[in-house]
């Protein structure tokens, strides 16, 4: 009851301050700007605006983020479904009906459908998490040391190998992140670590720089290297409304992509991407309709749009209960937390910081709502904006990159870190090496040392104190379980992956070169 | 007659195939950077101070660290020269088309060049160069866009938000 009434607080926070609701709807918009423009992502809009966001107040600025994250995952439905290019990875499943949706002359019904499934997706996860945070929040305020210690192995181990279609290439990228984030003053000795003598390191390597650097240089980097295609704007045709057999075939498809999507979600190093496909799969195998999956049926794009809007919730639980971010979205927001002085784990939801983070889910479900509002109004906008020319929006970015890199610490050695950022994350994922483990590396790295060494001091040294209480032991079960199933079902999912976009639809779809 | 090829169970086609050598040089390179990162670790973290009462102290995850991405690093390398996982080519130019290592030279340029000439030419040369180099036709457009858009970020940033952007002599005539 307490968590329903922290809500309804959260809501009043919200409603009361016309300049959050302005900057939600404000995040929306370029969300889903950003998400229309084929090969942007969702992660990259938020570390663009990121730095930007500690020059407001805490409420307002991580109410930005939450807009941009809900916004950008559903804005990239809007070139699956009008060009058959997703936006985003989490959209390359929508495309597959979506696109056929729009060949039969259905497009602006299909963006109604995308914008419907994926405003349900959210707030149902958003609802979920609402719930399920405090109640794992208040479990996880009885974990100590130990238990944070196996936990960040978790996430590391986890997330380095799900990232990427090569296990050791996720390590790779890993060890990075785990290399940068030793570098400064020790926390616990307060010995200097790889600074080389240099001052400006002894506070460490910040995070935001790099994450501009991974996120939004070198996207631009790839988007200078693909060829830029510009023309006409796509034919927007059909009715704008569902019709009431549409919405009655996908109300079940819709209910059970915001579970799977939010299920997925919860799981560190899955990803948005996975939760559409496994949403669309399942869909598949319950057809309704007399249109066949692939070929234009509104149920598809349900399925994908609703599970893949529903992840974010999801991520969100462990990222904000345990601290432990599970894709590169949620690190980025975890970054946002941070630079506002709030430190994720069970404590946020303690003490007076409590009542911001109930204000953060009652954003992230207006959010939602929101999406389906823009959704319909400017879905033509939306027609022209996936159609902007490379040339216009690489200055913009790397114009934001730099000045928000500098802008966060007002530090040239910032930039720097973020152009060398982004040009080795250039050369990494153009060679398949995932950068969201960099980030994880440099997050987690951390955690794991410090709650080691406090667990080892408080023991005099004991070891046995990982293996012995039994939050710990469950933990490294599901370490060992989770990778044995990682590594069986790796090759599988991808061949699922690959034979859904080959099969699904008479035309291939074109997923861009994107970071997650 | 030929007899068809099997290709083995778990070769990926990049496997079964003669690989280019530029598929090779970054998988190369970052093994040689997780390497002497590894070097680099092993041999300051000689010199830190030990732990007290049981626990390990400031060297042991940078000893750590260092042992696993000198093994990555190995590992890394085994992998490529094998061929295995190496990315396809997908496009003209390769993997570092000339207009690619353009944008990085002038990013790092701008970026060490930014406190010496002031906000305003260097993100108006920046922004000019990127969108040359993502393929913008006309010069001039591109020019007087990256300018006024330079202009105004400097503006609402140094301003509105009260950032402090170095400033040559064009940005204090300009107001910024």
């Amino acid at each position: 009851m307490d968590i329903f009434g922290s809500l309804l607080g959260g809501f009043g926070s919200l409603f009361v301050s016309p300049m959050m609701i302005a900057a939600v709807v404000a995040a929306v918009i370029a969300g889903m700007v950003v998400g229309a423009l084929p090969g942007l992502t969702a992660t990259m809009a938020m570390a663009l605006f990121l730095p930007f966001t500690f020059l407001m107040e805490p409420d307002i600025g991580l109410s930005v983020l939450m807009g941009l994250f809900a916004g950008g995952i559903a804005g990239g439905s809007i070139p699956a479904i009008l060009l058959n290019v997703p936006g985003t990875p989490a959209s390359a499943a929508t495309a597959l009906d979506g696109y056929a949706m729009t060949k039969r002359g259905r497009a602006r019904e299909a963006l109604s459908m995308a914008m419907f499934a994926s405003a349900i997706g959210g707030v149902v996860s958003a609802l979920l998490l609402s719930v399920l945070a405090p109640l794992i929040a208040r479990l996880a305020l009885n974990f100590q040391a130990p238990e944070f210690f196996v936990l960040a192995i978790y996430g590391l181990t986890i997330i380095a190998a799900v990232a990427g279609k090569s296990l050791l290439k996720g390590y790779v990228s890993g060890l990075i992140g785990l290399v940068v984030g030793l570098v400064g003053l020790d926390p616990i000795s307060g010995q200097l670590r790889l600074t080389f003598g240099n001052p400006e390191f002894n506070g460490g390597i910040s995070l935001i720089p790099v994450l501009i650097g991974v996120f939004g240089i070198t996207q631009a980097l790839v988007l200078i290297r693909q060829s830029s295609t510009t023309g006409a704007p796509p034919a927007m045709s059909g009715p704008r409304w569902l019709t009431r057999t549409d919405l009655k075939n996908s109300g079940t498809t819709i209910a059970r992509g915001s579970l799977i999507g939010t299920a997925i979600g919860v799981i560190p190093g899955t990803g948005t991407d996975i939760g559409a496909f496994l949403s669309y799969s399942e869909a598949k195998r319950r057809p309704k309709g007399e249109i066949p999956f692939g070929k234009g049926n509104p149920q598809g794009v349900a399925a994908s749009e609703s599970a893949n809007n529903a992840v974010v919730g999801g991520a969100m639980i462990p990222m904000m209960t345990l601290g432990i971010p599970g894709e590169a979205g949620t690190a980025v927001l975890l970054g946002g937390l941070l630079i506002h002085g709030l430190t994720p784990g069970p404590q946020l939801f303690t003490g007076e910081q409590s009542s911001l983070v109930y204000t953060i889910f009652a954003t992230f479900i207006l959010a939602n709502i929101l999406i389906l509002v823009v959704g319909l109004v400017a879905a033509r906008v939306f027609s022209y904006v996936v159609r902007i020319p490379t040339h216009v929006i690489v200055p913009v970015i790397i114009t934001l990159c730099l000045i928000g890199a500098y802008a966060i610490n007002n530090r040239f050695t910032d930039v720097i870190v973020a152009v060398v950022f982004g040009v080795l994350g250039y050369f990494m994922v153009t060679h398949d090496f995932p950068v969201s483990p960099v980030i994880l590396g440099m997050i987690l790295g951390p955690m794991a040392e410090v709650n080691f060494r406090r667990a080892m001091t408080i023991t005099g040294g004991d070891w046995t104190v990982f293996f012995t209480r039994p939050a710990s032991i469950l933990f490294w079960v599901l370490i060992v379980v989770s990778l044995i199933y990682v590594w069986r079902s790796g090759k599988k999912q991808q061949k699922g992956m690959d034979t859904l976009l080959d099969e699904g639809s008479t035309d291939s779809v074109r997923v861009p070169r994107s970071i997650d | 007659m030929e007899s068809a090829r099997v290709p083995e169970e778990n070769a990926t086609p990049a496997a079964t195939e003669p690989v280019a050598s530029s598929r090779r040089v970054v998988p190369f390179m970052l093994a040689a950077l997780l390497l002497a990162a590894s070097i680099l670790i092993f041999m300051q973290a000689s010199g830190y101070r030990p732990g007290t009462g049981g626990e390990p102290g400031p060297a042991a995850l940078p000893y750590l660290v260092a042992g696993l991405s000198a093994l990555a690093a190995v590992a890394l390398v085994i992998q490529t020269v094998r061929g295995v996982h190496l990315v396809e080519e997908d496009g003209a130019g390769g993997v570092l088309p000339v207009r690619v290592l353009i944008a990085m030279v002038v990013l790092i340029a701008a970026a060490y060049l930014f406190r010496e000439l002031g906000f305003f030419v260097v993100f108006t040369a920046v922004s000019f160069a990127m969108g040359w180099l993502a393929g913008a036709r006309r010069w001039w457009t591109n020019l007087i866009t990256a300018a006024v858009v330079s202009w105004l970020v400097m503006i609402v940033f140094g301003r509105l938000f009260s950032v402090p952007l170095p400033a040559g002599p064009i940005d204090v005539i300009l107001g910024g």
